[in-house]
């Protein structure tokens, strides 16, 4: 310290760092905070930005690495446009026309092997810089050759440099293969047969000799993202194109921020509302930190003004105090955050999988490590903002006369009618700085907010996703007509096989007509067996289920948005009265949309009908279902519709997941840095008030007494902000019920009894965390000791 | 002329039956160069006169001119630039900034007013005050006669006129406090300072050039030493 000290001050200022040096351990806690603030958000908007650069990845995949797409221009048009300067790649494809739209039952035009084949006429950049397709041998060098979809060698048995013969209404053409690209392989499947693309003229020759039309496309990249908006704009107006001569690639350009795409416009405001969060808890807990840490100092900055510091000079000099410990806690924070971007982009990419396969692994997010920054400068700036004009405005006198600052805020007597003297102190610490007592609330009650809008976002989403309720089928099967033409024999077969855990059938009239509390309409008849009647009780909105099993004069229905139909309307079918005894926010139901579905047991819905055959029969599988049982299945559903939603629900499955773990993940932290932010404050108020406290001891007071005043302390704030966080929390979940919720699926606001619990014990947690090293300090302290610190 | 001049102040805190008059138009004169004791029980009113001497605190009624300057009609700013250059303060708690090693605790004031120390008088005050081989040392490093200097150090670095001392030798004992007011003595007679310094120690009021005593609020001038022998 001696000799890291010497000569290096230079301005006043010089001793913020001198100072920091010193104390480290007091700005600890701030220090934590920054970084948590920093990571936050470095972490969040890292992951937006990754989540988007694999959605461009997946589009360029998918539709090509390009801007627009023109047809239709005069070609000397053309070519002065793709001269333009701000333009990186141009590159023009020939397709014969219509030949895509012909599906796979038509005639083979063009085949190689009785294979339909697709024929391109292109450039070479158009498969390299546009598709991105990745090749295997070159790209046609003259009329003799040709390149095809990875998937001909299979489809062909062949390999590059042999000969295929393509037919076409002409008469055939012989041609060397060149090479091959993986492309489109969906694609392929959907015509049962491949690409071929081979150079412009030898396009030219084969559609001129078939005397196709064939319709000419460019490609355009524009050389930079920005202002791309602006650049399409200009081409179009400078050239008169009209929408049918230009497409956007919209996902592409979407992405790109020149959006027109729903999606990038949706992921920025949800990473900026949670930047705003962050902000906040992070300003207010930054801003409790501070404002100890300067109420600890009174004398401190009263001498600083005796000895000629100006206000000015205070509150810069605090600024700069807050200032300085960003210049560790950012670049902490940020490491922080790109590390664990990674680490969340491999476990999408490798153990997620679904949507997220073309998640970055070491991508670095300018945006990401920015918004970081900021958030951390701008936190720290705001949070010292308040505690350095309360120390400024220290007057002078505090230096001279010691203990004026303590005394002056205390305006009232602490009332000790009411608690023992100790737990009244510990109250009238609290509330007595009330700056501090409204921080401390506030951060508590946004955590406590937070966390019932989190709940209540959850909700939504489950709902959002049905595949997570327990009778999304893994395969069904569907009559072709939407009739009750499947053989009810069938369902017990699929019940039999090993590995199916559950095999369900619904029978279905669509439009039946119907009287609506005595009106003429229509709705659509199910049945739900026992086992979906069973699995319904979680997603009751309202009405007594029970009432609807066998044979009986009860209904449920499904909550639709259009025709509702609500507990108690009766419903008249084929004669026979049914009464609706029970809501469901949801299930399957709402085939026609607008009309409502009225769902009834399987022995109501024989009485009512007649019918015992099924419309749709469900399979549900154990977890490690061989393929075979999955094969029997689709054997047994013969003519039958059979759709297997196996992977598609568990992607579903998997997104909703990694919303939640996301979610929650998010709440944790800023649970913890409530939590953090009691503790940190308990604990600043202790070391305030310490030599108060060891005269307290010395007069008398038991070490049980002073703990008793500290967990008053730390109990007053926490009841304060758990009131103050309940009730606006609890309004918030309800009008986000109201107006989100139920809206959409139906049923009634309940209090949530459970994320109440929780935030409790976290509370409590917090409190007895909070209280735990302040009292300790205090009781291993000698009392001449606490008497004496300065 | 006077360097202090003080007219008719008065102080009264609170208000009605509760108000309580501190001081009660107090009114003196000190020259340039003097060194003034200023003595009194506790609670008389010492500390509130110095306080309103430093500016530190503003009088109810009354005036006070530093270099023929009304101190309390300046705006604030100005104010904290006039103490900063005019007026120096010493604390019986000595008020050091712990971080900070002797010779940074001796300069602050300087770099506050965003200059650059002067070498030659840093080296020679840290030469009177006897702290040269310190002054690389911590405040909590040094004992509290040498902390004290340290302190004198810092209200002298700006060359102020006055001297304003509120028990400088309250912490000290008899050894060290001799020794501080010697090095006070000979610091503001090099330098041509204004000391005022408030005192219990009749002893070391008794070196003082002149004595002046706050009883209730009143105040009452001894006048130079040789009055009170």
């Amino acid at each position: 310290m001696k000799n890291s000290s010497k000569n290096s001050l230079k301005s006043y200022l010089g001793i913020v760092p001198i100072s920091a040096r010193v104390h480290k351990r007091q700005s600890r806690m701030t220090r934590i905070c920054i970084i948590l603030a920093v990571f936050l958000v470095t972490a969040l908007f890292s992951m937006a930005d990754m989540w988007i650069e694999a959605q461009k990845t997946e589009m360029i995949r998918r539709h090509g690495d390009y801007h627009i797409k023109m047809q239709n221009v005069p070609e000397d048009k053309m070519e002065e446009l793709c001269r333009r300067s701000d333009i990186d790649v141009a590159a023009k494809v020939c397709e014969i026309m219509s030949q895509a739209e012909k599906d796979s039952s038509a005639d083979l035009d063009y085949s190689i092997k009785d294979r339909r084949i697709i024929l391109y006429g292109v450039e070479e950049t158009y498969l390299k810089e546009v598709r991105k397709y990745p090749m295997e041998g070159t790209f046609p060098q003259n009329d003799s050759e040709i390149l095809l979809s990875s998937d001909a060698k299979e489809l062909f048995g062949i390999d590059t440099g042999d000969s295929v013969t393509v037919d076409t209404p002409a008469g055939e053409f012989d041609y060397a293969v060149s090479g091959f690209c993986e492309d489109d392989s969906e694609f392929n499947q959907i015509v049962e047969g491949c690409c071929a693309y081979m150079d412009m003229e030898t396009f030219g020759q084969i559609s001129g000799d078939n005397s196709e039309d064939s319709s000419l496309e460019y490609y355009i990249r524009f050389q930079e993202d920005a202002n791309l908006r602006q650049a399409i704009a200009d081409v179009r107006e400078e050239y008169g194109l009209s929408d049918e001569n230009m497409e956007e690639n919209k996902g592409v350009l979407g992405l790109s921020g020149a959006s027109s795409s729903e999606t990038a416009k949706n992921i920025y405001p949800l990473a900026a509302v949670a930047f705003v969060l962050i902000l906040i808890s992070g300003v207010l807990m930054i801003s409790s930190c501070i404002n100890s840490n300067v109420a600890q100092r009174t004398k401190f900055f009263g001498m600083l003004r005796c000895i000629g510091a100006s206000r000015e000079q205070i509150m810069r000099i605090v600024r700069m105090e807050a200032l300085n410990w960003c210049k560790t806690a950012i670049p902490v924070g940020c490491i922080l955050g790109v590390v664990s971007c990674w680490t969340a982009c491999a476990v999408l990419r490798f153990l997620v999988r679904g949507e997220f396969v073309d998640m970055p692994l070491f991508g670095v997010s300018v945006i990401g490590i920015a918004s970081g920054i900021l958030v951390g400068i701008v936190t720290v700036f705001i949070a010292a903002h308040a505690p350095a004009k309360q120390a400024a405005k220290v007057s002078p006198v505090a230096a001279v006369s010691g203990n004026a600052g303590s005394m002056e805020n205390v305006r009232h007597a602490a009332d000790t009618r009411f608690f023992r003297v100790e737990t009244t102190l510990g109250i009238h610490h609290a509330i007595s700085a009330k700056k501090n007592l409204f921080l401390i609330t506030g951060s508590f009650a946004l955590s406590i907010i937070l966390l019932l809008i989190f709940s209540a976002g959850l909700d939504i989403v489950r709902n959002l996703l049905p595949a997570t309720s327990n009778f999304a089928p893994d395969v069904a099967i569907l009559s072709q007509d939407n009739t009750n033409s499947i053989d009810r024999e069938l369902l017990r077969e699929i019940s039999d096989l090993p590995g199916v855990e559950h095999a369900f059938g619904t029978r279905m009239e669509i439009a039946a007509p119907a009287e609506i509390n005595g009106d003429a309409g229509s709705v659509d008849l199910m049945s739900y067996d026992e086992f979906m009647l069973d699995e319904s009780k979680r997603s009751i909105a309202s009405g007594n289920l029970s009432k609807v099993y066998g044979d009986s004069k009860y209904a449920l229905c499904v909550f639709q948005e259009g025709g509702r139909l609500d507990v108690g309307d009766k419903v008249e079918i084929a004669g026979e009265e049914l009464e609706i005894a029970c809501v469901l926010s949801f299930g399957i139901g709402g085939v026609s949309g607008d009309i409502p579905s009225v769902i009834c047991s399987e022995e109501t819905y024989e009485r009512l009908t007649g019918e015992r055959d099924y419309c749709m029969i469900n399979t549900i599988f154990s977890d490690h279902v061989a393929e075979e049982t999955v094969d029997a299945v689709r054997n047994l559903a013969g003519s039958h519709l059979f759709t297997d939603r196996r992977e598609e629900d568990s992607e579903v499955i998997s997104s909703y997941w990694v919303f939640r773990v996301a979610a929650y993940a998010f709440l944790a932290i800023i649970a913890f840095i409530t939590v953090l932010n009691i503790m940190n404050s308990i604990s600043m108020s202790v070391s305030a008030r310490i030599r108060q406290y060891g005269a307290m001891r010395a007069v008398g007071m038991e070490n049980a007494q002073v703990t008793r005043m500290i967990t008053a302390e730390a109990v007053t704030y926490a009841v304060c902000g758990s009131i103050a966080g309940l009730i606006c929390g609890l309004l918030f979940h309800y009008i986000i019920y109201k107006k989100l919720l139920i809206t959409h699926f139906g049923g009634t606001w309940k209090v949530p009894v459970t994320p109440i619990g929780l935030i409790l014990l976290l509370v409590f947690v917090s409190c007895v965390a909070a209280v735990y090293a302040p009292a300790k300090r205090m009781r291993d302290m000698e009392i001449t000791e606490t008497i004496n610190e300065l | 002329m006077d360097l202090l001049e003080v007219r008719s102040v008065s102080k009264t805190y609170g208000s009605g039956e509760t108000a309580v008059h501190a001081l009660k138009k107090v009114s003196f004169s000190v020259p340039k160069g003097e060194f003034v004791a200023v003595i009194g029980e506790s609670g008389s009113g010492k500390s509130t006169l110095l306080n309103m001497l430093g500016a530190l605190d503003t009088p109810s009624f009354g005036k006070v001119l530093i270099d023929g300057r009304d101190i309390f009609a300046m705006k604030e700013k100005e104010l904290t630039i006039f103490r900063r250059r005019n007026i120096g303060f010493i604390f019986q708690a000595f008020n050091l900034i712990p971080e900070l090693t002797v010779e940074q605790n001796i300069i602050f004031p300087v770099l506050l007013d965003y200059q650059k120390p002067n070498r030659k008088y840093l080296e020679e005050l840290l030469a009177v005050l006897n702290l040269t081989e310190r002054r690389h040392h911590l405040p909590s490093q040094l004992s509290g006669g040498q902390q004290q200097r340290v302190a004198i150090g810092r209200a002298l670095i700006t060359r102020p006129s006055l001297i304003l001392a509120d028990e400088p030798t309250g912490n000290l004992d008899s050894q060290n406090s001799s020794e501080v007011i010697a090095m006070l003595k000979e610091a503001s007679r090099k330098y041509e300072q204004t000391i005022i310094m408030i005192t219990h120690n009749s002893g070391i009021a008794q070196t003082a050039d002149r004595i002046l005593e706050v009883s209730d609020g009143v105040l009452a001038d001894f006048g130079g030493r040789g009055c009170w022998e």
